[in-house]
C-alpha cells in the first residue's frame, strides 16, 4: 500500500471522527488519537516481524569477513595502500607457536631486471632474489617448478655471465592465512572468507652456480622470454590483502595499571585484562590458552592463573577497500569475497539444497550437475594448502558427491573449485565433496 | 493463558482492567462475562494517549471511562479484539514473509530451465512449493518432503521402496507430458534426497500387482487370474 493511499485512509478516519455528531470534543480528540497509536502498532509490529526474520536467515554482518587479495604492481603499493590494501603480514611460524610478527620489508620482490645488491644470501650459498608468483593453472604448476633457468649476471661494463635459476614454492602465505584463521576463531568469527589464488602460486627464486655474484656483478637478467616464463612469472607484482597487524610493543603491552579482574571460568580462575580495540579490531594472541572475548564493543583477554605485566597480543585491522582499487588492479588480479551473509543450513539433502550454498559461494562457476560420477577429477590443492585448515576427518562410509563444473578454461578454474570443495568439506563433512569437469 | 491472543474467541468481549489484573499477565479470564485487560503491559500508548494523558488525574479519569461507559467499554472492546485479531496475524504474516523469501531465493539457485518453468506455474503451485520449502526449513531439513511434495502436486502418487536395489519406484497417476515431466524434475531437485534412486511410471504405466484388477493390464489386455 503506498503511503498515499495510507495517508488517505487516515484521513477519511480521522474525517468520520470528526463529523460524528455522538461524540463530544474529548472523545473525538481521544479517538483521533487512539486509533494514530494503533495505526503506528500495526507497522511497528509488522516491520519488527519482517526484520525478525531478516535477522534469522543472515549472519550479522561482523561475524563474517571478506577478505579481498590483490596482485598489485610494486610500483603502485603505495597508491593500493590508500585504497585500503595492506602488505601481507609476516609472522614466523613454526609447528607450535606462530611466533612474532617481523617487519615484511626482509621480504624481496622479484623484478625483471633487479640489482645484485638487493639479493640475499642464504646458508646453503645460494641468492635469493625474493618471491614471485606464477600466473598458470594450478595443474600446470609442476611444469614450471624443479628446473633450471638461464639468466644473465651483468657487470657495470655489461660483461654478460650466464647463471641458473630456479623456482621454489613457498607456503609463506597460506601461513599468514592460518594465523588470520586463528585470529577469526579467537574472536568468534564464523566465516573468515578467503580466496587467494596467488597465495597458492608464490615461488621463490632462487640463484645458483654464480660465486662472488653482489661483488662482480651489478645486475641480473631473468630472461623470460628465453625461459618461456614471459606471462607466467608476475615479477615486479606483489600479493596484498585488506589485513594489517598493529605490531608495535606499545599496543600489546598493559601498562601496571591496566585494572584486572579475576573471574571463575569453567572451574579456572582468570585474569581479565582490558584491551581498546575499534571496531574494524582484532586481537590475536599467539597462546592458545588465553581467552580473548568481545563483549559489547570491549575486548578482554583472559589469562589463566598468574598475573602478567607484559602479555604481548597483536592487533588485526580489516581494512574496508574503496572502489577505485580497480583503478590500479586489474579485475583478474582482485578477489573481493563478497559473500551475502545469507545462514547455511545445517544439513544437506536435496541437489536444490547443494546448489542453494553454492550459490552463497558465489556463483561464478557453472554446475553441470550433482551426483553423477561422469567426468573426470579436477586438481585441487593438497592437504596443506587447502582453505579451512585442518582438514576435518571423513568417515569411511561418507557418500560421494560430485560436482560437475562446466568452464574449465580460466587458469583459476581449479582454483575456484578448490576453494568450493574446501568449504563444502569443511562445512558439510557428513559428505566426500569432489570436483570434476 | 497470558496474552489476548491465546484461546481467542470472537464472542467473548474484553474490557480493560488494570486494577484487578496481574502485572505479569496480559488477561486475566474467570469464566465470567467477559475477559479483563491489563492494556498497560503492552498498549498503554493506544488506551491512554500521551495527547490526552497530562497527570495521573487524567488517567484515572479515562480509566474510569473505559470501565463504566457504555460508549467507551464497546469501543475498548473493538481496540481490543482488532489487536488480538492482529497478534494472530502476525503468525500468518510471518509465514507469508517466510514464502516471499524463499520466493526470492529460489530463482537464484534454480538452473535456468528449472526457473523459467517455475516462474510458468500458476500461483497455487508456485505457493505450494513454496509452502514446503518453508515447512523443509522449519524442520530444520530432518524430514524429507519428496513424498508430500508429489502428492501435493500430482495428486494421486504410489510410493514403492525397494530397499533391496535402494531405488523408490513413483506410480504418479498423471499423463506422461512435458509438463509433468518439467514438475517432477522440479520437485525431485528441491526435496528429493541426493542418494536416493528414483524410477518413475506414469499413468497407464504401473506394474501389474496381482489381485489389484486396474493394474493387471497390458496395453488393452486384461490379465485376470
Amino acid at each position: 500500500m503506498n503511503d498515499k493511499k495510507v495517508m488517505s485512509q487516515e484521513y477519511d478516519i480521522q474525517n468520520i471522527i470528526e463529523n460524528d455528531n455522538n461524540l463530544d470534543a474529548y472523545e473525538k480528540k481521544l479517538f483521533k488519537e487512539v486509533l494514530l497509536n494503533l495505526k503506528e502498532e500495526q507497522r511497528s509490529t509488522l516491520d519488527k516481524l519482517r526484520d525478525r526474520i531478516i535477522e534469522e536467515n543472515e549472519y550479522s554482518e561482523k561475524n563474517i569477513w571478506n577478505i579481498v587479495t590483490a596482485l598489485v604492481p610494486v610500483e603502485r603499493e603505495k597508491e593500493a595502500v590508500n585504497y585500503g590494501l595492506c602488505p601481507y603480514f609476516i609472522f614466523n611460524v613454526d609447528e607450535r607457536m606462530l611466533g612474532r610478527p617481523v617487519k615484511e620489508d626482509y621480504l624481496l620482490y622479484v623484478l625483471e631486471d633487479m640489482k645484485t645488491s638487493s639479493l640475499i644470501e642464504n646458508e646453503e650459498g645460494f641468492f635469493s632474489a625474493g618471491v614471485t608468483y606464477l600466473d598458470c593453472k594450478y595443474s600446470e604448476l609442476d611444469v614450471y617448478l624443479d628446473k633450471d633457468y638461464c639468466g644473465y649476471a651483468v657487470t657495470r661494463e655489461g660483461k654478460r655471465e650466464e647463471i641458473r635459476y630456479r623456482l621454489e614454492l613457498t607456503d609463506l602465505y597460506i601461513n599468514q592465512e592460518r594465523v588470520l584463521e586463528r585470529t577469526a576463531a579467537q574472536n568468534e568469527i564464523e566465516r573468515p572468507y578467503i580466496y587467494s589464488p596467488f597465495s597458492r602460486r608464490a615461488v621463490f627464486v632462487y640463484i645458483e652456480t654464480a660465486q662472488n655474484l653482489k661483488k662482480d656483478f651489478e645486475r641480473i637478467e631473468l630472461e623470460l622470454d628465453q625461459n618461456g616464463l614471459r606471462g607466467v612469472l608476475m615479477a615486479g607484482n606483489k600479493l596484498m590483502w585488506n589485513l594489517s597487524v598493529l605490531s608495535n610493543d606499545l599496543i600489546g603491552r598493559f601498562k601496571e595499571n591496566t585494572e584486572k579482574k579475576i573471574i571463575p571460568y569453567f572451574g579456572l580462575k582468570y585474569v581479565i585484562y582490558d584491551c581498546e580495540c575499534d571496531e574494524n579490531e582484532y586481537v590475536f594472541i599467539d597462546d592458545p590458552s588465553t581467552l580473548v572475548k568481545r563483549i559489547k564493543g570491549n575486548v578482554y583477554l583472559g589469562v589463566e592463573g598468574k598475573l602478567l605485566k607484559d602479555l604481548t597480543y597483536y592487533k588485526v585491522k580489516m581494512n574496508e577497500v574503496l572502489e577505485g582499487i580497480n583503478n590500479i588492479v586489474t579485475s583478474n588480479y582482485i578477489w573481493k569475497n563478497e559473500k551475502t551473509p545469507e545462514k547455511l543450513m545445517d544439513r544437506i539433502r536435496t541437489e536444490g539444497d547443494v546448489r542453494k550454498v553454492l550459490n552463497i559461494l558465489g556463483p561464478d562457476l557453472n554446475i553441470d550437475s550433482i551426483g553423477y560420477k561422469e567426468g573426470k577429477s579436477i586438481k585441487t590443492y593438497e592437504t596443506r594448502r587447502k582453505y579451512y585448515y585442518p582438514v576435518k576427518e571423513k568417515l569411511k562410509s561418507s557418500s560421494i558427491v560430485y560436482l560437475k563444473f562446466t568452464n574449465g578454461d580460466s587458469k583459476q578454474f581449479e582454483d575456484k573449485v578448490s576453494y568450493i570443495m574446501d568449504f563444502m568439506n569443511y562445512y558439510y563433512p557428513e559428505y566426500t565433496w569432489v570436483g570434476i569437469e | 493463558m497470558a496474552y489476548i491472543w491465546e484461546n481467542y474467541n470472537y464472542e467473548r468481549r474484553f474490557e480493560v482492567d488494570i486494577e484487578n489484573t496481574s502485572s505479569y499477565v496480559e488477561i486475566w479470564d474467570d469464566g465470567g462475562e467477559s475477559i479483563k485487560v491489563n492494556v498497560l503491559k503492552r498498549f498503554e500508548n493506544i488506551f491512554f494517549p500521551e495527547g490526552i494523558i497530562k497527570d495521573s488525574e487524567d488517567f484515572k479519569e479515562l480509566e474510569d471511562k473505559y470501565r463504566n461507559i457504555d460508549k467507551y467499554k464497546w469501543i475498548s472492546n473493538i481496540l481490543l479484539h482488532y489487536l488480538a485479531q492482529l497478534d494472530l496475524l502476525k503468525g500468518i504474516t510471518r509465514k507469508e514473509e517466510m514464502i516471499q523469501m524463499k520466493n526470492k531465493e529460489v530463482h537464484k539457485y534454480l538452473n535456468d530451465e528449472l526457473n523459467s518453468f517455475f516462474l510458468r506455474l500458476n500461483q497455487e503451485n508456485q505457493y505450494k512449493i513454496l509452502n514446503l520449502l518453508v515447512e523443509k526449513e522449519k524442520r530444520e531439513n530432518r524430514v524429507s518432503l519428496f513424498d508430500t511434495a508429489l502428492k501435493e502436486l500430482f495428486g494421486t502418487v504410489q510410493i514403492y521402496d525397494d530397499s533391496y536395489d535402494e531405488i523408490i519406484y513413483i506410480y504418479v497417476d498423471a499423463e506422461e507430458n512435458e509438463y509433468n515431466q518439467k514438475m517432477y524434475e522440479l520437485i525431485k531437485t528441491l526435496f528429493k534426497d541426493m542418494f536416493v534412486q528414483d524410477y518413475v511410471m506414469w499413468k497407464n504405466q504401473h506394474p501389474g500387482i496381482i489381485e489389484i484388477e486396474k493394474t493387471m493390464k497390458i496395453g488393452l489386455i486384461s490379465v485376470n487370474m
